[in-house]
């Protein structure tokens, strides 16, 4: 399926998603939108994250599960999501295309808060 | 585990807006995100943060599925496969496609609108104004015209009164009880009838003491009306029999003096001497005659065998059986009032004259009520229709010139497959999104404009205190925001969407099309005509104004305050000792710093008017049906001297026959004219025919307008001294003081202190400037040209932005065509003359549309107009000059730009 290049956003989320994964918890939303929260120091409008991976489900990229409920929530289920191969595709070629555009660039330290 | 959950209503917002498929899994971990934060910081802290979640994300996913919707794959991918060839989701239903169809169109109106932020609020504002000026208009209309009364069925209640056409009595009379047990007993499409006068009279508690309206009424006027107290009783057929002295007060008066205390009931209130026991509270919305009243109290006919005829001096108000038309019922009074000389017998030549003649005139309460504002408020509500149509046609030319730059796009959805009906929605959306933003600020502009219209407005109109933005004006409103939204929306969207369209992309078209000059120019015609209608009518009610303000009422309104006071002593019991008193209370006013004059009159003009007596001559003898009908009242102190009345002939009442009394009697030139034509007046006698003195005439003044301004002729009047002949003949008790000084704004003070010391128990009331009650006389004239000429200015500024609209399109759409003429040698002045030309033909139109639909039009202004005609030339002419100017100044300023094209740059942009 062709599809355009990923959106900074869906970048983000992606890469949340995959840095989750690395653990042994459960990766939706709450976390990823705590790994943002704590990596870029930017506040995501919640929606937007929500929204996001209903996207990038569409195109294929994340795949999702129901988790079993766990006695720590009430008894209720989590909507769990993890990378597709697509989806590690789709990451490695909007690196590529970043670093193309950046090689051989200069802006300085920058000033990163 | 916690019970606390998230807020309900929020929950429910939430659950609502999220698709299906991610309704539970959202909720849940926003849940979860909840009650973390409740155990870190608490309820209030959580509750805010779940509220803003719930409103984001409901927002957010509306867009979403808008988006989802608009992208061709969206809904195919949604069936969750993601591959094609796979059949589509099953179709959704009629009604939530077309909602999200509508959905989606308005997400693009706004989109759009929030990129010509110019466009969008010029058209906001122009149908706010409109909308505004209506939705007030309509909201008193509404209160005054359409429900004036508070009382149930209030359509079958009738005054009832009489007309003695042949006679001298003038115009409607009021009727005596004789007519009202008559009618009680035999008209039996009465349903029940209540009698009742009204007036002004002193009222005392132990604490309090004022001077109130009160009604004395027949203790059937309350069932009459409908109405029920809110706390007590009414008054009751056994109180008539016991001849009980009971009253019921109005809600104002219990909340004033009584502060809502339930114990008022019981109490005793001293009216008119007589003291008096409340029995009832009225409801604040009881108000009858009018919002003056503040008291009923019980009068009795007494025995009804021993009625003296003739005593015209009550209201008449009955209750119609149901179906009864006002006509029928006069009818059948017609004949009972005939036969009432046959019942109680006497009353003499002249009422028997007077029933002979008679005829009953029923009329509907609402129509007494309002009949004199009745036309005046339906003339307003005309009036800001007018400028909501021209706002309608000026919106609509925003939207056609707007829609014209959208062609294009237009013919490629064409091109593309877009249905029409799909092309006329998305037209349509803006126009409604317009209407509805322009209704709301509209509504906001009319919450503000009400205070300031009820207060503005003139006394005397019913209901008033009533008026407010209610449900009706509402809906009125939201009535009118889509009638402009289709009136401005629809012609554009039908026909820019039409077929014929496609063309355009083919021709890359620039001309100006027949067909959109025509309607463009019609909307200009219709505009100029309508603001000329208006500029007419304002100008026709304010050459009134000025002949009005010319008008010299025949004494002095400068520097003149006015004001009455009601003592109440035992030692005055009679002409001389109140003559006393007012001689040495006005001695005090004189020796007020700066005060030139003081006198009093018993009745003031243009406040009381003056009572009505029939009076012989020695000319005409004492024959009554020789006797003539006239004004008369009672002057003392320097009354004439300090209204600055002239004295034609003789002199006036000298101090010395002031104190102890005197048969002389000053007679205004009208009055003299009208009794001893021809003849000199001075030392010629005449005598009320109600009593039994002679009187002889010592001086001749100038005549008096009594009423208003609008009086064609100055009322005949006859002055009597304070002091009669006899101690007997009458005591004036209170009269209007008239104080001449040029020292205004401190003397209603001064007279206070005066008054205080000299008689500490007598309220003041009737405080006024001659000033202020001149102006109340021209207050309705004044207020409706005060509205027309607002409106007149809306309707032009409006207008004359239409005209400098369409002038501005047309010259930008033929930029190309000026720049060839200029290359091939046109001048300027040839160019702009082009332009302005084009202006004045299309205005020229309107000018002469308008003047034929103002000539029809303004006779409903001609009970408003003063000294001037309804059809008169100057004002016509002059409007259309204006009219014609204004317009020439809207042409002008395109044409100026159509005269600086540059012919190179122009055509090689192209």
């Amino acid at each position: 399926m062709p599809h355009e290049g990923l959106g900074e956003f869906e970048q983000l989320v992606l890469l949340a998603v995959v840095r989750l994964s690395n653990g042994n918890s459960d990766v939706y939303g709450v976390p990823i939108v705590e790994e943002i929260e704590k990596r870029t120091k930017r506040k995501p409008a919640r929606a937007a994250v929500y929204i996001t991976l209903r996207r990038l489900e569409r195109k294929g990229l994340i795949a999702s599960w129901t988790s079993e409920p766990g006695d720590d929530r009430g008894g209720k289920a989590r909507h769990c999501v993890k990378m597709t191969a697509a989806g590690t595709r789709a990451l490695r070629e909007a690196r590529w295309a970043m670093n193309q555009m950046w090689t051989g660039l200069d802006l300085g330290a920058g000033d990163r808060r | 585990m916690s019970v606390v959950r998230a807020p309900r209503l929020a929950r429910r917002l939430l659950a609502s807006a999220l698709p299906d498929d991610a309704r539970e899994y959202v909720t849940n971990e926003l849940e979860e995100v909840f009650h973390q934060r409740h155990a870190a910081g608490g309820g209030l802290h959580a509750r805010a943060w779940y509220w803003r979640e719930a409103l984001s994300f409901t927002l957010r996913f509306a867009i979403e599925r808008i988006h989802e919707h608009a992208t061709p794959d969206g809904g195919l991918a949604l069936n969750g496969t993601g591959l094609p060839g796979m059949p589509s989701p099953p179709r959704r239903g009629f009604m939530r496609r077309t909602l999200e169809s509508w959905m989606r169109d308005f997400t693009y109106a706004i989109r759009r609108l929030l990129r010509a932020p110019g466009f969008a609020f010029v058209t906001v504002l122009t149908l706010a104004l409109a909308i505004g000026a209506n939705t007030a208009i309509f909201s008193v209309v509404d209160a005054v015209l359409i429900n004036p009364l508070s009382f149930p069925n209030a359509d079958r209640l009738v005054l009832i009164r009489g007309l003695a056409p042949g006679t001298d009595l003038p115009g409607e009379f009021a009727l005596s009880p004789e007519f009202y047990v008559s009618y009680r007993d035999q008209a039996d499409k009465l349903e029940s009838i209540g009698m009742f006068a009204g007036g002004q009279t002193t009222v005392r508690s132990p604490e309090q003491v004022d001077r109130l309206f009160v009604v004395q009424m027949t203790s059937t006027l309350f069932s009459t009306l409908g109405s029920k107290p809110v706390l007590g009783r009414l008054p009751i057929k056994e109180d008539d029999d016991k001849n009980a002295p009971v009253m019921v007060i109005s809600h104002q008066l219990w909340r004033d003096w009584f502060k809502f205390r339930p114990d008022a009931i019981g109490k005793q209130l001293e009216v008119s001497g007589t003291r008096r026991t409340i029995i009832g509270v009225m409801a604040p919305d009881f108000r009858f005659p009018n919002a003056n009243y503040s008291a009923w109290i019980r009068a009795s006919i007494g025995d009804e065998t021993k009625i003296v005829a003739g005593q015209l001096n009550f209201s008449l108000i009955g209750r119609m059986k149901p179906g009864v038309r006002p006509e029928d019922l006069a009818a059948q009074l017609a004949p009972i009032a005939k036969r009432l000389p046959e019942r109680w017998g006497g009353g003499g030549a002249r009422y028997l004259q007077l029933i002979e003649h008679h005829r009953p005139v029923v009329r509907p309460l609402r129509d007494q009520l309002v009949g004199e504002i009745e036309r005046p408020l339906w003339i307003l509500l005309g009036t800001v229709g007018v400028v909501l149509l021209i706002a309608c046609a000026n919106v609509a030319n925003l939207f056609t010139v707007r829609a014209q730059g959208q062609r294009r796009a237009m013919a490629v959805r064409q091109a593309l497959g877009a249905g029409r009906a799909t092309l006329v929605r998305a037209l349509m959306s803006e126009a409604i999104l317009l209407a509805v933003l322009g209704g709301i600020a509209g509504v906001l502009i009319a919450w503000i404009g009400v205070p300031i219209l009820v207060r503005a407005a003139p006394e005397g109109i019913p209901n008033l205190d009533n008026v407010r933005l209610n449900g009706f004006a509402l809906a009125f409103t939201a009535g009118l925001s889509l009638f402009a939204a289709c009136a401005f929306g629809l012609l554009p969207a039908i026909r820019l969407s039409s077929p014929v369209m496609v063309d355009d992309l083919r021709q890359g078209s620039r001309s100006v099309t027949l067909e959109g000059r025509f309607s463009r120019n019609g909307l200009v015609v219709l505009q100029t005509a309508s603001a000329l209608v208006l500029l007419v009518a304002a100008g026709l009610l304010g050459r009134s104004f000025i002949a009005m303000s010319r008008v010299d009422p025949g004494f002095s309104t400068k520097d003149i305050f006015t004001f009455q006071m009601a003592p109440q002593r035992p030692q005055l019991v009679d002409g001389p000792t109140w003559g006393a008193f007012h001689r040495g209370f006005m001695t005090r006013l004189a020796a007020i710093p700066g005060v030139q004059s003081v006198g009093f009159v018993n009745e003031l003009p243009f406040d009381e008017g003056a009572g009505r007596s029939r009076f012989y001559t020695d000319r005409s003898g004492e024959n009554p049906l020789g006797a003539t009908l006239m004004a008369f009242t009672y002057s003392g102190g320097d009354y004439f001297k300090t209204m600055d009345i002239d004295v034609v002939k003789g002199r006036l009442f000298d101090q010395a026959e002031e104190t102890v009394g005197s048969s002389s009697v000053i007679v205004s030139r009208a009055a003299a004219q009208i009794l001893w034509p021809e003849e000199d007046p001075i030392g010629k006698r005449l005598r009320n025919a109600d009593r039994t003195s002679w009187h002889n005439v010592i001086g001749v003044v100038d005549d008096v307008r009594l009423q208003n301004f609008r009086q064609q002729n100055p009322d005949p009047m006859i002055y009597f001294p304070m002091v009669g002949p006899e101690p007997r003949s009458w005591a004036v008790g209170t009269p209007a003081y008239v104080v001449k000084t040029p020292r205004m704004d401190s003397i209603a003070s001064e007279v206070r202190a005066v008054l205080r010391e000299y008689a500490p128990e007598a309220p003041m009331y009737r405080v006024f400037t001659m000033t202020q009650l001149a102006d109340r006389a021209k207050a309705q004239l004044h207020f409706m040209m005060l509205l027309l000429a607002i409106a007149a200015g809306l309707a032009v500024v409006l207008g004359t932005v239409g005209i400098y609209g369409v002038l501005s399109y047309v010259v930008s759409r033929r930029t190309r065509e000026i720049a060839v003429r200029m290359a091939l040698g046109a001048k300027a002045s040839a160019v702009r003359r082009m332009v302005v030309i084009q202006g004045a033909r299309v205005t020229m139109i309107g000018v002469a549309v308008g003047i034929v639909i103002a000539l029809a039009a303004t006779r409903v202004l001609d009970t408003l107009l003063f000294g001037v005609d309804a059809f008169d030339a100057p004002t016509f002419a002059g409007m259309a000059a204006l009219m014609m100017l204004i317009a020439f100044a809207a042409s002008y300023i395109p044409a100026r730009r159509a005269s600086s094209v540059d012919p190179l740059q122009s055509l090689t942009i192209e």
